[in-house]
C-alpha cells in the first residue's frame, strides 16, 4: 500500500521535471547568471512569467529558454532578490544580488516556523554543517558541544549506542529524556536517522517554546528537520568516509611486577604462588582486548526541485566494527530517505518525508560491576599470559578440564588463561567473547505525510499523518564456560525476542498570519493531535541444567529454540498487544508591533489514555507566555546601529509536563487473590481477594515550570554575536514509585506511586561567535558555555531521608535527597591513613576517626556527576580551497565514582595509581587486604574528578577548483582528513570519563564501553 | 481549482467525525488482571473480599496477644535476648520503635483497609444476602480494629474510607468521632446482614450478630455508658445462643475449639502442606521451652509438644491472686497454671546443664498448652489451635459490671456467680472489687488485664513495680530475683502505647502520645 503510494509520488515528480522541456516557443533567450562575486550560479530558476514554462541554469550558470516574444522572465534563487526582466532575444546575462531580508533565518518551532528575529524563547540550532563529515552515527551526538544547555550523556560508546540528551539539567528522578520531533513525527529516539540527512536540529529549551508539546515537553524538545530539495537546485552528492579507530583513552593498570609486589605486600597471593605460576608473562590486557578497527560511511543523495515540487532522496550505509577484538561489537545501518512535496494546486501542497532503516548490531557485556568486557580487561592479572599451550596448562586449569568444564581454545589449540591466582569471575576477555553472542536487528519505516491547504490569504490548514513501523529482534545465547568455582555453567541458555511497534499520529492544525496597518503582525495557530502506539512482542528462552546441555549438540550452530532438548527449561513471554493513545488540543497566538515588541501565548491540553492516568486526571493543561523587545529597532537606538546591529531582550514563562515517571497502570489497583482462609475445621480454603495496592486515582503528570530571561546581541554588521540566557526550571510532582516510599501504616496496603518530589535546575547559558574574513582568508570562532545548579527541593517524608539509586560493586552510591543534587554520591569521607596504614574517615561532625568508629550515619556527600559547567568551542578557517575545522567540548566539575573495584574481588588487577599511592610508598591508597577495604571502596577515595576536554574533531579539507572539476562534469569535490575524538584531556585514571552510568547510577564507572579515537579520511563529491 | 471544493470539506468532515472517536480510543483495557472497578460485582466477589478481612484479622492476633498480655501483670517474658522486643514490653522499657507495637498497629489498619474497600465498593443497597453480609461483617471488622486502637493508642487516625494519597498524612483522630464510628459500625451490623447462630450448640466461624452485640457492649463499657452496655448485653445473654462450657480443662487448647462459649475464633486447620500460612507460630512462643532447657521423657513428649520457646510465664502476682481467691487446689487455677512439682511429675524436668531458668517463677502456662497430637513441625512447632477473640465468660463479667454500675445489683450478682460457679467457687455479691478479681482470674492471659487496670484507674498502683524484680528458677526449684532497672508503669505515659516511630517520621501531622 505504502509502496504504491510512494511510486505515484515519484511518477508525479518525474512528470513535473519533464514539463519544462515539453513545449516549443517562438523566441530563444540565453545567458549566464552570476552572483555579485562573479561566480556562476547553478540552479537559478528562469521562468516565463504567468506560465509554467521555464528552465534552471546549468553548472556554468548558463541558461537557454524559448519564450513568446514580449514575455517577462523571472529569475529566482533562494536567498537572492528575484529579478523580473523583459525578455530580449539573444543574450541576457544577469548578476543577482543577495537578499538580506530573506537571509533572515527561519527557525522551526512546533507546528510552524518563525523568523529568528521574532523568537521570544530560548531555541538553539544545530545545522547540517555541524553534522556532515563527522564520525557520529547517532544524530543526538551532534548536539554535544554545539549548543549551550544541552548535555549529551552516554553510558556507552559501543557501535550503535545512542546517548541520552539532557536539556537544561536533570528534571526528574525518572528519565529526563527530551521529546524528539522529526518533521512533525513525535518520537523518543532518532537513532534510525543518518546524521547526513538532517538539515537542522532545533532545541526548544525554555518552557514557552516547548509548551506547544505540552505533556511531553517537560524535558525539552528537539525538533529535527530532514533535508529537502531547494528550489532550482538539482544535484547528486556522494560522501564517503573511512575511519580507523582505536581505544581513545587507555587506563593505566599495574603491570606484572607491580601486581606481584602489590599482592605480596597485601598478603593475598604468596611469592611462592607467583613463582609457581611464573611463565614470564607481562600481559597488557588493554592491548589484548582492544584492536584497531574500521568504520565506513557512504551517503548518496539526490535533490531537485522546481516551482511545482521537490524531491530529496538519499541512501546511506554505515558499517562500524568497534575497537574490541573480534567483530562482536559491530553495528551496521542502511538508511533510505525520500522527502518530496508537490503543489497539487495553487492552494494545496502535498508533502511527504520518509526514512527506511535497517540495522544489525552485535554487543558485548558492559556497564555492569559483575559482567563487562571492559572490566575483564581491567581486572585480568598481568602475570598471566593470554593463552597457555595445551601441553603446559597450570594445575588448576587441568583440574577444571578434568572436572568437565568448558575451557575455550584459540585457533592453534592453546587454552585461554583462566583465573588461576584467584577464585573470582574476572574472565579472560577472549573467554568472555567466546562464551556467547548478543545480536539485535531492526527495520523501521518512519515518516510523515501532509496536506497544506491554503484556504484564503494568510490561513493555511495542515492535516498531517505521522507514522512509525518498527520491527526488532533480539537474540542471544550463552554457551558452557568456566568462570570461577561459583560460576561454571555446563549448559546453554538461549533467548530471543521479536517485537513489532506500530505508531501513528494524526494532526490537524491551522496557521493564520496577517499584518494590520503595516505594524501589527499577528500569527495564530490552533490544532489537535491524536496518536496511538501499539506493540506486540513475543519472546522466550531455553535453559539447560547441569544434567542437560539445553540444546541437542554442543555447537553454537544449534543454539536456537528449534534444537532444544526435551528437558530444557523453557519460558515464553509477551504475546499480547499493548496500546497507548494520546489526544491533544493546542493553540498559539503571536503578536508583534513593528517587529519591536513581541508577545506570544500558547496553551496545550493533553489527555493520556487510561493505561497511563486515571480518567479524572487524564487532562493536563500546559500554558506558556513570552515577551520580547528588540531594543535596537527603537528610534532612540538609531545612533548605535553602525556598531550594534541587533539587541533584543527576551523573557518567557511556561509549564510543561513530563511522562517520564509514568508507567502502565501505575495508578490503578488490581485484585489479587492469594489469600486463603478456612471456614471449616478441615484443610479446605476459601479464596480471599483484595486490591494488590492502594491505587492512586490522584496520580498526575510531572510538571515543570520554567522562567527564562535572554539577551541577544549582534555587533559590527553581525560579525560578532552574543547570546545569554538565564533560566530557573522547577519540576514538581515527581512520581515516587511504589517501594521507594513507605507511607503511614494507616494506609493499610502497599501504596501505589505518588506525586511527591520537586527538583530545581538553574543556570546561565552563553553563546558567542565571531566571523570575519581577511581577503581570501575567512575564519570563525564560536563557543558556548552553560552552568548548571541542580537541587532536589522536596521529597516526601514518606520516602525517609533519601531514596537509594545506583550501586557500585560494594553498595549503593547514588541517592535522591532533599537539598542535594539529584542522585548525588553518598559514602564515607576518606581522610587518609593512620600510622598503621588503616583508613581514617570523617564523621558527620567532621572529625577524623578510625574506620572502626564510623557508622552509616557518618556517610555524607562525596560527589555529584552533574558538571558545574559544560562548554564547546568550534573554530573554522578557510583559504581558497582549504578549510579547517577544530571542534572540542568539555565538562567541568563532574565527579566519577570508580565503581568496579569490588570488596569481593580483592585480587583483581587495579589502576596503577593505587599501586603508586599505596601506603607503604607514602601515599594513602590502602591495600585490598585491609579489614576496612569495603568502607574504603564506598568512600570518597573512589571519587575522582571527571572533568575533561576532548578535541572531538580536527578536520582539514581541500576543495578542488571549480574550473578544474567542471571538466569532469562535477560541481564540487572536497577531500578531507580528520582526527576525531583524538585528544582527551583529563586527570581521570580510568577509561574515558565521558562514558559512565546514567540515570539513577549517575557518574558511576562500571566499565562502560569507552570512546575510540579515529583517524578519518573522506571525500565529498557533488555532481 | 475544483479540487479545493471537495478536499477541504472532506478533511474537515473527517476531522469532525474522528474527534469523538479519538476520545473513546483513550479507554484502554488492561490484560491479565481483574481491576478494582470490575470486581465487587457478584456474590462470589463479595465473599472473596470479606474472606480477606477474616485473614487480616487473624494477622492482628499474634502481636495483640503478645503486647496485651506482656504489658500486664499476667505473664513475664521468658525469652531473654531471643525476644528482646517482648522483654521490653513486659518491663516498660519499650520505646516507640518497638516492632511488636508497630506490627500490631499495622495489622489493625490492614483490617480497616480491607473493610473499607468492601464498604466502598459493595453498594449499601445491595440486595443479595451475601453482599449484605459482607458489608455487615466489614463493619464489624472495622469496629474490632478500633476497639483495640482506641484504648491502646487514644487518638488513632480515623480512617473510614480508602485513603487518597493526599490523606496519607492524616492527623490524630478525635475520640468522640472514633467511638461514634465504632458504635455506628456495630449498630449497622446488628441491624441486619450478619449470620445468627440457631442455638448454643450451633457453630460458625463467621462473625455473628451475637458477637457484634458483645462488641457493642464492650464499646459502651469502655466509654462508661453503663446502661446502654447493660441493655445490649442483656439482649445477647437473653438470646441463649451462648453458654459456658462445664469443663475448663481445654478452654483454650486445640481440643477446646468450636466451643459454645466462644463468640469468635480465627480459624487454623491441620495442614502440614501449607507451612506457616494455615498454622500459627504463636504457640511455639507460648509453650514452655523444650529442647535445651526442659527435658521431656518419651511419654511426656508424646503428650506435650516439647518444642516450645517459653516466652510467656505466669507471674507471682497471678499466682498470689489465685491462691488468695481459690487456694492451691482451686479448680480454675489448676486448669490454667501448673507448678513445678506437677510438670516434674509428668516427666518434664529442667535439664541438668541449665544454670537457671530466666523470668520464671516455677509456674507453667497450662491454659494454652500445646498437645503433641495435632501439632506439626515446620522448621518450628506449629499448632492449628484457633485464636479465640472473646469468650462468653467475658461477656457475663462485662454484663455484671455494667449492671452493677447501672444500679442493677441482682443482675450483676447473677452474672458474676454464673462465672464463679463454673469455676467451682461459691457465690459472691457483685462489688467492683469482686468483679475485678474475677476478671483477673477468669480472663488470665486473655489480653484484657492491662486495659481493665487502665480503665479502672488501678494501673499506676498495681503495675508500679512491674519488671523491677525478675524471678528466675533454680534447678533445685527455688526462685530467686534479679533487680532490673526500670521505672515500672509511669502514669501519664504508659497508659497509652506510643505511635510507632515510623509513623511519626512519615506523617508530620501525627502527634505522639504524651511522654513518648
Amino acid at each position: 500500500m505504502k509502496q504504491i503510494y510512494l511510486k505515484s509520488v515519484m511518477t508525479a515528480l518525474f512528470m513535473v521535471f519533464s514539463l519544462g522541456l515539453a513545449f516549443a516557443q517562438n523566441m530563444t533567450v540565453r545567458g549566464t547568471v552570476t552572483d555579485n562575486t562573479g561566480e556562476p550560479m547553478i540552479g537559478v530558476s528562469v521562468l516565463e512569467k504567468g506560465t509554467t514554462n521555464g528552465v534552471v541554469t546549468d553548472l556554468d550558470g548558463n541558461y537557454s529558454v524559448q519564450v513568446k516574444s514580449g514575455a517577462t522572465l523571472v529569475f529566482s534563487y533562494v536567498g537572492y532578490i528575484t529579478v523580473e526582466k523583459k525578455a530580449v532575444a539573444g543574450k541576457m546575462d544577469l548578476v543577482m544580488q543577495e537578499d538580506s531580508k530573506s537571509l533572515e533565518e527561519l527557525v522551526v518551532v512546533g507546528y510552524g516556523v518563525q523568523k529568528k528575529s521574532s523568537v521570544t524563547g530560548a531555541i538553539s540550532s544545530v545545522k547540517a554543517a555541524d553534522m556532515e563529515n563527522r564520525t557520529i552515527s547517532d544524530a543526538t551526538q551532534a548536539l554535544q558541544g554545539k549548543t549551550a544547555g544541552v548535555l549529551v550523556i552516554s553510558n556507552s560508546a559501543a557501535p550503535g549506542a545512542s546517548p541520552a540528551v539532557r536539556v537544561r539539567g536533570y528534571s526528574s528522578n525518572s528519565s529526563s529524556n527530551p521529546l524528539y520531533v522529526v518533521d512533525g513525527l513525535r518520537t523518543t529516539s532518532i537513532s534510525n536517522l543518518d546524521p547526513n540527512d538532517i538539515e537542522s536540529m532545533e532545541v526548544l529549551k525554555d518552557a514557552a517554546s516547548a509548551a506547544i508539546y505540552g505533556a511531553e515537553a517537560g524535558n525539552g524538545v528537539v525538533l529535527i528537520t530532514t533535508k529537502k530539495a531547494k528550489k532550482g537546485v538539482r544535484r547528486i552528492i556522494y560522501d564517503f568516509q573511512i575511519s580507523s579507530q582505536s581505544l581513545g583513552k587507555k587506563p593505566k593498570m599495574m603491570n606484572a611486577s607491580q601486581y606481584e609486589t602489590y599482592m605480596v605486600e597485601a598478603g593475598l597471593i604468596s611469592q611462592e604462588t607467583f613463582n609457581k605460576y611464573n611463565v614470564g608473562a607481562d600481559t597488557d590486557w588493554m592491548d589484548v582486548a582492544f584492536e584497531n578497527s574500521l568504520m565506513t560511511k557512504h551517503n548518496l543523495s539526490f535533490s531537485g526541485a522546481n516551482d511545482q515540487g521537490s524531491l530529496f532522496a538519499s541512501l546511506s550505509y554505515t558499517q562500524n566494527n568497534g575497537p574490541i577484538v573480534t567483530d562482536q561489537d559491530s553495528f551496521d545501518r542502511f538508511t533510505g530517505t525520500i522527502n518530496a512535496d508537490y503543489k497539487i494546486s495553487d492552494r494545496i501542497k502535498f508533502s511527504t518525508n520518509n526514512t527506511i532503516t535497517r540495522h544489525h548490531q552485535q554487543t558485548v557485556a558492559e556497564g555492569s560491576a559483575t559482567s563487562s568486557i571492559m572490566l575483564s580487561a581491567m581486572h585480568s592479572i598481568p602475570n598471566q599470559p593470554v593463552v597457555y599451550p595445551a601441553n603446559a596448562l597450570p594445575d588448576k586449569m587441568q583440574a577444571w578440564l578434568a572436572a568437565g568444564y568448558k575451557l575455550y581454545q584459540d585457533a592453534d589449540g592453546n587454552y585461554y588463561s583462566g583465573p588461576i591466582y584467584q577464585d573470582s569471575n574476572n574472565m579472560n576477555p577472549y573467554t568472555m567473547l567466546a562464551m556467547g553472542r548478543r545480536k539485535n536487528s531492526g527495520t523501521s519505516i518512519t515518516g510523515s505525510t501532509a496536506l497544506d491547504i491554503n484556504l484564503f490569504e494568510g490561513l493555511t490548514f495542515t492535516s498531517r499523518l505521522g507514522y512509525r513501523f518498527i520491527n526488532t529482534t533480539n537474540y542471544s545465547y550463552t554457551a558452557p564456560y568456566y568462570s570461577c568455582s561459583d560460576l561454571h555453567p555446563t549448559y546453554y541458555s538461549v533467548s530471543a525476542t521479536d517485537a513489532t511497534i506500530n505508531y501513528y499520529q494524526w494532526e490537524n492544525f491551522a496557521n493564520y498570519v496577517t499584518t494590520i496597518a503595516d505594524k501589527h503582525n499577528i500569527a495564530a495557530m490552533v490544532g489537535m493531535s491524536f496518536s496511538e502506539n501499539t506493540t506486540f512482542s513475543t519472546g522466550g528462552n531455553i535453559v539447560g541444567s547441569t544434567s542437560d546441555l539445553g540444546i541437542t549438540k554442543d555447537d553454537p550452530n544449534y543454539a536456537y529454540f528449534a534444537y532444544k532438548t526435551g528437558s530444557a527449561t523453557q519460558t515464553v513471554s509477551g504475546g499480547e498487544k499493548l496500546k497507548t493513545t494520546q489526544l491533544s488540543y493546542f493553540g498559539r497566538l503571536s503578536y508583534d508591533y513593528k517587529n519591536t515588541y513581541f508577545a506570544q501565548f500558547s496553551l496545550r491540553a493533553d489527555a493520556a489514555d487510561t493505561s497511563i492516568l486515571p480518567l479524572a486526571k487524564r487532562w493536563g493543561y500546559f500554558p506558556a507566555g513570552s515577551l520580547g523587545w528588540t531594543i535596537s529597532n527603537e528610534p532612540f537606538m538609531q545612533g548605535t546601529s553602525n556598531w550594534l546591529t541587533h539587541m533584543k531582550l527576551r523573557g518567557s514563562w511556561g509549564q510543561n509536563g513530563s511522562i517520564a515517571g509514568l508507567g502502565s497502570w501505575m495508578y490503578d489497583s488490581v485484585i489479587g487473590s492469594t489469600i486463603k482462609y478456612p471456614f471449616t475445621n478441615s484443610a479446605a480454603y476459601s479464596v480471599g481477594s483484595m486490591p494488590t495496592a492502594t491505587g492512586n486515582p490522584e496520580l498526575k503528570w510531572e510538571t515543570s515550570e520554567q522562567i527564562d530571561l535572554g539577551l541577544d546581541l549582534r555587533f559590527l554588521r553581525d560579525r560578532l554575536g552574543f547570546t545569554v540566557d538565564y533560566f530557573i526550571k522547577k519540576t514538581k510532582d515527581l512520581i515516587i514509585p511504589s517501594g521507594s516510599f513507605t507511607p503511614s501504616l494507616i494506609v493499610g496496603n502497599t501504596a501505589s506511586p505518588i506525586n511527591a518530589g520537586n527538583v530545581e535546575n538553574k543556570g546561565f547559558e552563553f553563546e558567542l561567535s565571531w566571523r570575519d574574513n581577511i581577503g581570501d582568508f575567512s575564519y570563525s570562532i564560536s563557543g558556548n558555555l552553560a552552568t548548571l545548579k541542580n537541587k532536589v527541593t522536596y521529597l516526601t517524608d514518606m520516602a525517609g531521608d533519601r531514596m537509594a539509586g545506583g550501586s557500585a560493586g560494594s553498595g549503593t552510591v547514588n541517592y535522591f535527597e532533599e537539598g542535594m543534587p539529584i542522585w548525588y554520591m553518598r559514602g564515607y569521607k576518606f581522610s587518609g591513613v593512620d600510622s598503621n596504614g588503616n583508613p581514617m574517615f570523617y564523621t558527620a561532625a567532621g572529625q577524623s576517626v578510625p574506620a572502626s568508629e564510623i557508622t552509616t550515619n557518618d556517610q555524607q556527600m562525596i560527589g555529584s556527576a552533574i558538571p558545574d559547567f559544560t562548554y564547546g568551542v568550534t573554530l573554522t578557517a578557510a583559504y581558497k580551497g582549504l578549510d579547517l575545522t577544530v571542534f572540542g567540548s568539555g565538562s567541568h566539575g563532574n565527579e566519577v565514582f570508580i565503581g568496579y573495584d569490588r570488596a569481593s574481588r580483592t585480587m583483581a588487577n587495579r589502576l596503577e595509581t593505587f599501586f603508586n599511592n599505596r601506603v607503604s610508598k607514602g601515599g594513602d591508597a590502602i591495600l585490598p587486604s585491609n579489614p576496612y577495604w569495603t568502607q574504603y571502596l564506598m568512600s570518597s577515595a573512589m571519587v575522582r574528578d571527571g572533568s575533561y576536554f576532548k578535541i572531538k574533531q580536527i578536520q582539514l579539507g581541500y576543495s578542488f577548483p571549480k574550473a578544474l572539476i567542471k571538466k569532469i562534469k562535477l560541481s564540487n569535490v572536497r577531500v578531507y582528513v580528520s582526527l576525531d575524538d583524538f585528544f582527551t584531556f583529563t586527570s581521570y585514571p580510568g577509561f574515558d570519563p565521558e562514558f559512565t552510568a546514567t540515570g539513577k547510577a549517575m557518574g558511576i564507572d562500571l566499565g562502560s564501553y569507552p570512546s575510540s579515537k579515529k583517524i578519518v579520511g573522506g571525500i565529498n563529491v557533488t555532481f | 481549482m475544483k479540487l479545493n471544493k471537495y478536499i477541504i470539506p472532506v478533511v474537515l468532515l473527517a476531522g469532525c467525525i474522528a474527534l469523538p472517536s479519538c476520545n473513546d480510543r483513550l479507554d484502554i483495557g488492561q490484560h491479565g488482571v481483574t481491576t478494582v472497578s470490575n470486581f465487587y460485582k457478584t456474590d462470589a466477589d463479595a465473599e472473596e473480599a470479606i474472606t480477606a478481612c477474616y485473614d487480616a484479622w487473624k494477622g492482628t492476633f499474634q502481636p495483640a496477644f503478645t503486647v496485651k498480655n506482656l504489658i500486664s501483670d499476667d505473664v513475664n517474658n521468658g525469652g531473654e535476648s531471643w525476644s528482646a522486643g517482648y522483654y521490653q514490653v513486659s518491663t516498660y522499657t519499650y520505646d516507640a520503635g518497638n516492632s511488636n507495637i508497630s506490627s500490631w498497629y499495622q495489622a489493625l489498619y490492614r483490617v480497616i483497609y480491607r473493610a473499607n474497600v468492601i464498604l466502598e465498593n459493595i453498594p449499601e443497597d445491595a440486595s443479595s444476602p451475601v453482599m449484605k453480609r459482607a458489608r455487615a461483617e466489614a463493619h464489624v471488622f472495622r469496629a474490632m480494629a478500633y476497639l483495640d486502637l482506641i484504648p491502646y493508642w487514644g487518638t488513632p487516625v480515623l480512617v473510614d474510607h480508602v485513603l487518597s494519597a493526599a490523606e496519607y498524612s492524616s492527623p490524630n483522630g478525635n475520640p468522640t468521632e472514633l467511638w461514634a464510628l465504632v458504635e455506628s459500625d456495630l449498630t449497622t451490623a446488628i441491624s441486619g446482614g450478619l449470620d445468627e447462630k440457631s442455638s448454643a450448640n450451633d457453630w460458625t466461624y463467621r462473625v455473628t450478630k451475637g458477637f457484634a452485640q458483645a462488641l457493642l457492649g464492650k464499646a459502651y463499657i469502655l466509654q462508661k455508658k453503663w446502661s446502654e452496655a447493660a441493655s445490649i448485653l442483656e439482649t445477647l445473654i437473653g438470646s441463649g445462643k451462648y453458654e459456658l462450657e462445664s469443663s475448663m480443662e481445654d478452654l483454650m487448647t486445640l481440643k477446646g475449639e468450636e466451643s459454645k462459649e466462644t463468640l469468635f475464633e480465627s480459624n487454623y486447620v491441620y495442614d502440614p502442606s501449607q507451612s506457616t500460612g494455615m498454622a500459627n507460630m504463636l504457640w511455639v512462643y507460648v509453650q514452655w521451652r523444650g529442647g535445651g532447657m526442659w527435658d521431656h521423657t518419651a511419654e511426656a513428649a508424646s503428650k506435650w509438644n516439647a518444642n516450645g520457646w517459653g516466652f510467656f510465664n505466669p507471674t507471682e502476682e497471678i499466682r498470689d491472686a489465685f491462691l488468695a481467691e481459690e487456694g492451691a487446689d482451686g479448680y480454675r487455677y489448676n486448669c490454667y497454671i501448673k507448678d513445678l512439682a506437677y510438670v516434674n511429675s509428668q516427666g518434664i524436668t529442667l535439664m541438668p546443664s541449665i544454670e537457671y531458668c530466666p523470668d520464671h517463677c516455677g509456674l507453667f502456662d497450662w491454659k494454652y498448652r500445646a498437645y503433641t497430637e495435632g501439632t506439626y513441625q515446620w522448621y518450628f512447632m506449629l499448632s492449628p489451635n484457633n485464636l479465640r477473640y472473646m469468650r462468653y465468660a467475658e461477656v457475663l463479667l462485662y454484663a455484671a459490671e455494667a449492671n452493677l454500675m447501672a444500679g442493677n445489683q441482682a443482675k450483676a450478682d447473677t452474672y458474676l456467680n454464673m462465672v464463679r460457679s463454673r469455676a467451682k467457687l461459691g457465690n459472691k455479691t457483685a462489688t467492683m472489687d469482686a468483679i475485678k478479681t474475677e476478671r483477673q482470674l477468669e480472663l488470665w492471659c486473655e489480653g484484657v488485664r492491662f486495659q481493665d487496670l487502665v480503665r479502672w484507674g488501678d494501673a499506676a498502683k498495681v503495675l508500679a513495680n512491674r519488671g523491677k524484680s525478675r524471678p528466675y528458677l533454680m534447678p533445685d526449684g527455688t526462685v530467686n530475683h534479679l533487680d532490673y532497672a526500670t521505672t515500672g508503669f509511669v502514669s501519664g505515659k504508659h497508659d497509652l502505647l506510643p505511635f510507632p516511630t515510623s509513623e511519626i517520621n512519615s506523617n508530620p501531622n501525627l502527634v505522639q502520645n504524651p511522654g513518648w
